[in-house]
This record gives C-alpha cells, structure tokens and sequence, in this order.
C-alpha cells in the first residue's frame, strides 16, 4: 500500500516561533551539537535528516527541554508556553504502569486541558481500562500523539518513530498531523529517514551532520539545487559533488549546490531528485566524507 | 504530579507495613522465634527494616519512573526541574520523617531496651541513608547497583565522620585517641561528642544534599555518566567545605583532649592527656616524653623526680633532664592492691596480691637497684577486709618494721593494724577508730573518745599517751604528704566531725584544739605549710589561705565562674592550677604567684 499524504497548503504564518542561538551540547567529552544557529517560524513543517548519531534527537530533546544545553540559548516566543510544547520521542516514553485513563487524566491535569479529544482512542477502539504497556508500539505511538493534540501545542517534535509503525496507523498519525497543523497553525518538526510517505510534508529540510546543520533548504528550492548526473567517466573537479555512487556500469554524482550555468558549460544531463533520493545523497556523502577522514 | 508520587510512596508503605507487620507473626507463629513476644520480634528487626525503607526511598526517586520507561515523559512536562525535584522529594521525605517519628514513639513506648542501636547512631544513619541514596538516585539505571554503592557510600560516610574527628584529635596534638565507632552505635559516647558527631554528620551531608540539588536543577535525558560528572564537579569542593567544617567542628567541640597539669615544687609544669605524649613545660621550653601518653595523679615527688603509676608500671620522670624511667612493671599474675604507693629513703613499697585475691604481699622495691623484695602478710585480722594499704615504717635496733591496715575498715569503724617485722614477724596492734598515722616516730591511733600515740618499744608498740578525743574527731593528714614515708617533722594533724567544728591536734603537746573558721578541708602540703580554700559561690571568688600553727591566712583570690562546667581548679604540691576549656592558669605556692610558660 502507497501512502499518498498531500500537504493541504498551509501558509507559514513567517513569525519566528523559536530562535536558537549557540546550541551545544556534549556527552563525556563528544560534542553532540556545536555551535548551533537556527530560527522556526510559526506553522512551519520541518524535516531533519542525518546519519545516525548526528545529534538530531538531541537537538529534538533540547527543544523538549528534555536534554538542556550546555551553552546557548532556546528563545520560544510568547504563545509557547511549556505547555504549548509536544514532544513525541523515539522511545514512545509514558508512564507506562497507568491505564490509558489514568494517563489521560494525568496528562490534562499536568497539563491544565479542559477537554480531551478521544478522536484516535475511538478510531483504533482502545480499551482506557487497559495499561499502556499492554498496546503495541503503533498503537502507544497514537496514543501519546492524541494526548499531545488535546495540547493543542504550539510546536510539535516528533523524534524518529514513523517509520516503525504500520502503514495503517502511520496514515492516521500522519493526517492526524496534518489536521493539527490545519487547525493550529502548528509547527511541527519531525526527524525522519523515509521520506516517501511524507514527502508532501516538509517545507524545510535540514540535514544534520556532527552537530551542525549542513543542510537548511526550502522544499520548493531544494530541488533546483541538487542534481544528479550518471557517467562512465570521471566528473569534472569545477563542479561540486556532494556524493559518488559507484556501481559496474556507471557512476552517479550528486551534485550541490547546482547552478543553471554549469548546464550550458557542461554537456551532462543533470536529472532532478526525490526528497528521499536528496537526503540520501546528503547522508550517502556524510558517510563517505567520514569514511575519507 | 504530587499526586501520582503520592499514590506511588503510598503503594510503597502500604506493602512495607505489610511485611514489617507480617513478618514477626510469621515468625512467632511458626515458632522460628520461640522465646521472644511479637513485639520483641518486631520491634528488633523495625531498625534495620527502616534502614532499607530510608534507602529505598532514596534510591527510588526515578526507578518507578525508568521502569516505565517515563523519564523522558517526565522531563518533557511543563514543570521547571525545581518543581519535579519538590514533587518527588517532598512525599519520600514526609514517608521517611513519619516512619522515624512512629519509631520514636515505639522507642519510648518500651522499645528502648529491644534497640539493636542508639538512638543519636539510628537517627543520623536513618537520614543519612535515605540522603546519601537519594543523591545517588539518578545516578544509575541499575537498581541493585544503586543499593549496593548507597550501602558503601553509608559506610565511607559514617568513616569520615570519624575521620574528621581522627583530624580534629590529630590538630588537638591527642595522637592517641582510637577511633573506635562501636560506642556511637552502642550509645555511651560522651553527651558533648554524640552533639558533635551530629553536627559533623550534618555538615559532611550537606554537600551531598546541595550537589544533589544543584544537579538536579540541570537533570536531564542524557546518560546517568554526565549528570554523575556534573554532579562529582559540585561535589568535591562542597565535601572538602564539610569536612573541613565537619573536622572543625569535631576541633573546637571536643572537651575530652584537655589536659590535666601537675605543677611541681620545682615549678616545672606537666601535661597530661589520655590521648596525647606527656609534655613538660620547663620554663620557655617544652619537653615531649615519647610514647608516655598519660600519667595518673603522681603519688610522690622528691627532688627533680616525679612517681608515678603508668598503666603496669611504676615509672619515675625526671624534670630535669625531662626524661622517663620505668622502674617496676607489676608480674602477669598480679595485681595492685588500691595502687597506694609509698616510698621511704629509696625504697618504694606497695602492695601486691595474686590476680585470685590470695598472697598478699608487700612490696619492697630499691629505686635505683630495682630490687624487690617480697613480705607475705596474708593472715587475720587484715585479710577479713578488703584493700589492705601501707602507712608507714621505722627502725628499732637496726630492724625494720612496717606498718599495713586495711582500707576496708572505714565503714565499721575499725582500721586493722599489723605491724610487719623484718625478721618475719607480725604483730597484731588490734584496731583504730579512725585512720592510723605513723608520723614523727609515732604510730597514731583512735577511739571513739580517745586519740592514742604509741611507739615501739623492745620490739613491740606501747601506747605511750592517751589524749581525750570528747566530741570524736577523725584527724586526717594531706592527701600529698601521707605518700612520701620519709620522716619529716610535723607539728599539727586536722581533724573534724561532720556536722562539727574542725579540731587541730599539737603533734609535739598533744593538745586538742578547736577551730571553727576552716571552711574546706586543708591541704596538706607539709612540711612548709598547710592550704585550704574557700568557694564563695554567690561573689563567684575563689580564696586561698594558707595554715600553719593554726594561724590561717589568706594568700589570694581569684574570681571564678563556678556556673561554668569547663571551668575548674586543683592543687599540686607546687600550687594552684586554673583551667576554663583549653586555657590554663598557673600559680605556684607560697604566695601564689602567676607562672608562665610558652605554648602552654
């Protein structure tokens, strides 16, 4: 089953949200993030990619105020109060002794909802009385992400769990999203690696690479700026390759930043890329620079 | 929030009671524990059942949470961390106070005597434990590790409490003191310590508290590893504060290191300390006498030398040459008789019986040949009392004789006198009323009514005179003087009836004479002269007078906080020693003029 999600059109309001400035945050003596500088704006759907190890969750954490920076400052504007935050980690992390009722309770209470909105527990028929270890991990995934609606958050951080549910629930998660930013005007940053079932999402794309942002691109310009290029020859040195993939019969250059002019100075055939097959090249060369050093 | 950490401790304590309470029962029922009530059983193992409760509670601040795999859950809620750290603390804390209260109440509702320790020991271990975990809480995922390091980090922490002390002593200059932790559990630590060691134990835990706190405030989803760096960062200064404070505290609270002096006719001052070398201060300089840590009150002094009794041994300091000589170690199977030792020319007597309280002997040992010679007078009427004591010796044609009563005729009234002779003989002199003297050649004896010289005459004693004694005084001589047998002359014996006046008896008209101003008991040290003082509580002053030929003088005063328990005063034959906590004031007899001695 292909999913097709498709990004209803909501404008991003261009009011910063969240401002980051210095970001660094280091395990023993490893910096995790160095030296970061980004801005959010408000309704914004963001994707960050990056091998593993990164610091993408870590950056996600920090936002969460899961994980608080070493050094650097998080400014979130008036309108995100910490309870205008939600953050879905990878580890689905709940109490999972509590009953979904119980959790439900807890959560409006820590968090001073008025209602709950039981739309996800109703379409996946979840017991309340049930605890929430008892639910799979697809099902523990919606759940928290339906306690996080009834937030009605402000900024939505959602760490690398899509891809380990099934394309059902994924489909529900997805539009359950997309709903909440429709209605919301949510900011919603989401680490991924497959981007195939969301690739109408994203607005913005980073890419993160040993704690710093290689890679910060508007969708609707990314694809202007990385190309693809197969030859049986060596490529030039004059134009930028980000990646080389080698097989047999050809090798494949992925080639950023692109440039119009270098189409009239080369005679290639530079070929357009899907989001997947773009944060591949940048992961693909990451790796591959890391390989070199 | 509260409310679920409530609703967890409170999970928690409903299942301790339930095994603190159906343990005993268990135990009685099935008669694994016979002999023992069910309180007994239960109120024995509750300490040590409330020693894991503190840990577990302190351990378990985030297991609950980390079982469920809700920590990042928990951080990720809109509470700042000072909030999340009163959530959580505040229930275990109110769990941990409400147990050590119903402890109390058990304790002193007929608990006590089942305790298996002190109270001061189970409250500061009680607390400590539940601290010491509660800082260690985060960090480890490892409940069981955690356990076992809160245990190790209990008992480090109970060491260097002791260890502050082992400093204090060491900056006190008291080497000697052994640390020895089993009086704090067992509760007979002195009242002043046990305040001390509770305000160490409190300033060694405070660091842990604050480094905790402090860390806490930057907890956070990273590995345990970086919140035990952060927290090791705040830790070590704030722990060398503590223990310096702690070691400080245990310094300056310590009363037990203070000295006791002995000022010699010489004036050459003495230190003393159970826990220290024994220091002579000589003028500008001081003298250490190595590996002599403690000496009791000398029993004689002649010339430079000072005796004394040093555990086994009869041991002689020489404060001229500020050294230290042993000169008798008592055999394995004996043992001292009341520890009276005399000396006359030189020779040191005492007595000795064997361990089994049977061969009693006295003890003849030459000074400088460190010979000793033995004389058995194991027979009636001394041995029917205990605690046989020497009082004097003479010659008569060129044979010596030596005087022994019993110390245990004091209370009946009746002073058993033998008198031993050098050719083995001995001669029952029957009873004194009061205690016998030998002075001036002359053995001294009481009745009821009468006081009775007598001296030896072809070998045996003869009462020479009879002098009336109407109104019963007991005559007593100076507690100094009466060691040292050497023949001097003494021209006066004090005596006194309770309730009574004083009385002064003429040693050369064997006159009785009434006093009625002597306010303490004198004095005696003679031949120079007789002290007393006279405490005047209500002007807080001291006086001293000096007592001769029953002319009473007053030397000086001095004026005294007598309300204060640090302060005190006592005599040597060289004069008056003032102390109040660790300064020390000397003055030397016979007018009492101050001395001084540098690093005193």
């Amino acid at each position: 089953m292909t999913l097709k999600i498709y990004w209803k059109g909501i404008q991003t309001m261009n009011k910063q949200i969240v401002k980051i400035e210095n970001l660094n945050v280091k395990i023993g003596r490893k910096k995790i993030l160095d030296n970061v500088h980004i801005q959010f704006q408000k309704g914004e759907s963001v994707v960050i990619a990056g091998r593993n190890g990164a610091g993408k969750s870590t950056f996600l954490r920090c936002l969460a105020k899961v994980i608080l920076p070493d050094q650097g400052s998080i400014v979130y504007s008036a309108e995100v109060t910490p309870e205008k935050i939600g953050f879905i980690s990878d580890r689905i992390s709940l109490f999972e002794n509590f009953t979904l009722k119980q959790g439900i309770d807890f959560h409006t209470s820590v968090f001073h909802l008025e209602d709950f909105d039981y739309t996800l527990i109703n379409q996946l028929k979840l017991d309340l009385n049930q605890k929430i270890k008892g639910l799979s991990v697809g099902e523990r995934t919606l759940y928290h992400l339906s306690l996080l609606l009834s937030q009605k958050p402000e900024i939505l951080l959602i760490d690398e769990i899509i891809h380990t549910i099934d394309p059902y629930l994924r489909e529900q998660f997805l539009e359950a999203i997309i709903d909440l930013m429709d209605r919301c005007q949510t900011t919603v940053i989401m680490i991924n690696h497959t981007f195939s079932e969301i690739e109408k999402i994203p607005e913005r794309v980073l890419v993160m690479e040993e704690g710093q942002f290689v890679l910060d691109e508007k969708m609707e310009t990314l694809g202007e700026k990385i190309k693809r290029i197969e030859l049986k020859e060596d490529l030039s040195e004059e134009i930028p390759c980000i990646f080389k993939r080698e097989s047999s019969f050809h090798k494949e250059y992925f080639i950023y930043p692109f440039k119009e002019e270098l189409k009239k100075a080369f005679p290639y055939e530079f070929k357009d890329l899907s989001l997947n097959e773009i944060i591949k090249a940048f992961v693909g060369g990451q790796y591959a620079k890391k390989r070199n050093q | 929030m509260l409310k679920k950490e409530i609703s967890e401790v409170l999970k928690q304590i409903l299942f301790f009671i339930l095994v603190i309470t159906v343990l005993p029962g268990f135990l009685r029922i099935t008669s694994i524990v016979a002999d023992q009530t069910y309180f007994d059983i239960f109120f024995g193992g509750l300490q040590v059942w409330l020693l894991f409760w503190a840990m577990f509670m302190g351990i378990s601040l985030f297991s609950s949470d980390r079982g469920q795999k809700g920590m990042e859950y928990l951080l990720s809620l809109p509470y700042s961390r000072l909030q999340i750290f009163v959530f959580k603390i505040l229930p275990r804390l109110v769990s941990v106070v409400i147990f050590f209260l119903v402890f109390l109440i058990l304790y002193w509702s007929g608990g006590e005597d089942k305790a298996a320790f002190s109270l001061l020991a189970f409250s500061i271990v009680y607390f400590s434990f539940f601290l010491i975990a509660l800082s260690l809480s985060a960090s480890s995922e490892n409940f069981i590790f955690l356990s076992v390091f809160s245990l190790f980090s209990l008992i480090m922490y109970l060491w260097l409490i002791f260890l502050a002390y082992r400093v204090a002593w060491l900056f006190k200059d008291i080497p000697y003191y052994e640390l020895d932790i089993r009086p704090f559990f067992a509760g007979t630590l002195d009242r002043n310590i046990s305040g001390h060691i509770l305000a160490a134990a409190f300033f060694l835990l405070l660091p842990l508290v604050i480094s905790f706190y402090l860390t806490f405030t930057k907890l956070d989803g990273r590995p345990p590893k970086v919140f035990n760096k952060r927290h090791i960062k705040y830790l070590i200064p704030l722990f060398i504060l503590g223990f310096i404070t702690s070691s400080f505290s245990a310094y300056k609270g310590m009363n037990v290191g203070y000295g006791s002096y002995y000022l010699t006719q010489n004036h050459k001052l003495i230190e003393s300390n159970p826990y220290s070398d024994v220091k002579i201060y000589d003028g500008g300089k001081v003298y250490r006498l190595k590996g002599i840590n403690y000496f009791s009150w000398p029993f004689m002094e002649e010339n430079e030398y000072v005796y004394d009794v040093w555990y086994e041994k009869i041991i002689r300091f020489n404060t001229s040459t500020h050294t230290v000589e042993v000169l008798y170690t008592i055999p394995p199977k004996k043992r001292w008789i009341g520890r009276d030792i005399w000396k006359y020319g030189q020779t040191i007597a005492f007595i000795e019986k064997n361990r089994d309280f049977t061969n009693i002997q006295l003890v003849l040992l030459d000074e400088h040949s460190k010979h000793v010679k033995r004389i058995p007078f194991d027979r009636k009427p001394l041995s029917d009392y205990p605690n046989p004591f020497h009082f004097g010796t003479g010659k008569q044609d060129d044979k010596r004789f030596w005087l022994v009563s019993s110390w245990g005729g004091w209370r009946a009234g009746k002073y058993p006198i033998l008198i031993l002779w050098e050719d083995g003989r001995i001669e029952d002199f029957g009873y004194s009323h009061g205690r016998p003297f030998y002075i001036n050649q002359k053995l001294i004896t009481t009745s009821e009514k009468e006081v009775f010289i007598s001296r030896e005459k072809e070998g045996r004693f003869e009462v020479i005179e009879k002098i009336p004694n109407s109104k019963g005084y007991r005559f007593r001589i100076g507690f100094y003087t009466f060691k040292n047998l050497n023949p001097f002359p003494l021209k006066e014996l004090y005596g006194y009836k309770k309730g009574s006046k004083y009385a002064r008896l003429d040693l050369e008209t064997f006159e009785i004479e009434e006093l009625s101003e002597l306010k303490r008991w004198p004095m005696g040290f003679y031949p120079e002269s007789g002290y007393y003082y006279e405490r005047d509580q209500a002007a807080s002053v001291l006086n001293i007078y000096r007592l001769k030929e029953n002319k009473s003088e007053l030397i000086k005063s001095f004026k005294m906080d007598f309300s204060k328990s640090e302060s005190d005063y006592y005599f040597t034959p060289g004069g008056l020693i003032i102390t109040q906590r660790s300064k020390v004031r000397v003055f030397a007899f016979p007018d009492l003029k101050e001395l001084k001695f540098k690093r005193l």
